[in-house]
């Protein structure tokens, strides 16, 4: 099973922009945008499937509850185990990635402008590679 | 008995001739060249030493007509400098000579066992002995100087009572306060209410440690007369002051140096916070840009579609503008002349 994509950005245009790319990759067809972390944790924590895997797109610098915050959240909660985060910021600063790396959800981290070589090379990574063959 | 052939000169203040010529005639036996210098008081004994007369040593007679005893004693010792005194006198009183020793003379010694040979001997060794008590005054006094004329307050406080026991000119001049009110101070009273639990806690590693820590530094905040606050790098010894557990103390002013550390660690934030919105806030409309772009470089991107993304293009690159303007402005006002 094809595991459930969300995305995460505080820009519309680069909602936009993922989705597109997500769809171009072959990686979902209607991936769930949301505007805010916190919105994206109701919406998981909503989840009642327990076999449903979930993959992230999440962007750090948000204002109000960010992306540091949603990793927290999801750290300590039930559905942790069947959620995995592609962090995808225009962050250069390398202690953004020291950080990210500290989050055993975190598997992969993208540096903007994303492009679709990028989306398709996450399918590749080992935890999830299964999910897309 | 072989002649000493060096010149000796010798004051004999004594008012009994024949005890001078006994005096005298012992020490032509064993010195070649005594140069004898005879006064018959005190008067004209405080006479010659005022004018200044260089004598190599006094002997004095304890009982002269218009002064004697510990009077006496006093009196020549004020006025014999650097000059070895010693007492001769007809009367034994042990107590009587350890307290003339102890008022500085260098020897006292008994007419009736009065030998030619003692008296030299005691001539020596009191002209000996001064020159190393001269020398190790000269050198204390130096060190003296060292600590007084050291540009770096320097402080000697006792241990246990934290009272200053000495002060140098440098602490005078930059705390404000005279030697005399220092003397009456403990380092409580140059240390910020503020700081006392920091100091006492310290100060209680220092008194425990007592010797088994010679030296240790700190920084503190010291409080001039005058109420300034000034930041100091202080580092101190242990040493014995008069018998008792002390420690000698440093304390370099250095508040404009804390002042401009102060300031460039202020701008260094600045600066940090400068990179940081340079990788979040600027990246993310170029980030942008640079997705639209690769979005109008696509084959089947609609002519519909390349007007809208070329007007979000727009829209990032005015954002950026912005973005970078503001960057600037704060960049002018990081200004290292602010510091004062």
């Amino acid at each position: 099973m094809k595991p459930e994509i969300i995305i995460v950005d505080d820009e519309e245009i680069v909602l936009m922009l993922i989705k597109r790319l997500v769809v171009r990759a072959g990686l979902h067809n209607a991936p769930h945008l949301f505007s805010n972390g916190m919105d994206a944790i109701a919406f998981l924590h909503d989840q009642n499937k327990n076999d449903q895997v979930f993959l992230v797109f999440l962007d750090i610098n948000m204002p109000g509850f960010d992306g540091w915050e949603f990793l927290d959240s999801l750290a300590i909660s039930d559905i942790r185990n069947q959620v995995s985060v592609v962090i995808i910021t225009s962050s250069v600063n390398q202690s953004d990635k020291i950080k990210a790396k500290s989050y055993s959800q975190v598997i992969g981290y993208i540096e903007k402008p994303v492009t679709e070589e990028m989306m398709q090379s996450v399918t590749r990574i080992n935890k999830v590679a299964e999910y897309f063959q | 008995m072989i002649k000493d052939n060096q010149t000796y000169t010798i004051l004999i203040i004594e008012d009994n001739p024949g005890d001078k010529l006994l005096v005298e005639t012992y020490l032509e036996e064993s010195v070649l060249v005594p140069r004898i210098t005879g006064v018959e008081s005190f008067r004209e004994a405080s006479k010659l030493l005022v004018d200044n007369s260089k004598f190599d040593i006094i002997l004095l007679d304890l009982s002269l007509p218009d002064m004697g005893g510990e009077d006496l004693i006093k009196a020549v010792m004020s006025l014999a400098a650097n000059i070895p005194v010693i007492v001769l006198t007809g009367y034994s009183d042990v107590e009587f000579s350890r307290k003339s020793v102890k008022l500085g003379i260098a020897d006292y010694l008994l007419k009736d066992d009065l030998t030619s040979s003692i008296l030299y001997k005691s001539i020596i060794y009191s002209i000996e002995r001064r020159k190393v008590i001269n020398e190790l005054e000269e050198s204390r006094k130096r060190y003296k100087e060292l600590f007084q004329l050291s540009p770096i307050p320097n402080w000697v406080y006792d241990l246990n009572t934290w009272k200053f026991l000495d002060v140098n000119q440098a602490a005078v001049t930059n705390y404000g306060y005279e030697y005399d009110e220092f003397m009456t101070m403990s380092v409580h009273d140059i240390i910020p209410k503020e700081e006392y639990s920091k100091l006492q806690e310290t100060m209680e590693t220092i008194q425990n440690k007592g010797e088994d820590l010679p030296k240790f530094s700190g920084e503190y905040n010291h409080i001039k007369k005058n109420g300034d606050i000034i930041f100091v790098e202080t580092s101190s010894n242990y040493l014995t002051f008069d018998g008792k557990p002390a420690r000698m103390m440093l304390a370099n002013d250095v508040t404009f140096k804390k002042k401009y550390i102060d300031a460039i660690e202020h701008q260094n934030t600045k600066l940090k916070e400068i990179a940081w919105i340079q990788s979040h806030v600027v990246r993310a409309p170029l980030a942008r840009l640079m997705g639209l772009v690769n979005l109008l470089a696509e084959d089947e991107t609609t002519d519909e579609e390349k007007q809208s993304y070329t007007k979000l293009i727009i829209d990032s690159a005015n954002e950026l503008d912005t973005i970078v303007r503001d960057i600037t402005e704060k960049t002018e006002q990081i200004n290292i002349k602010e510091i004062e």
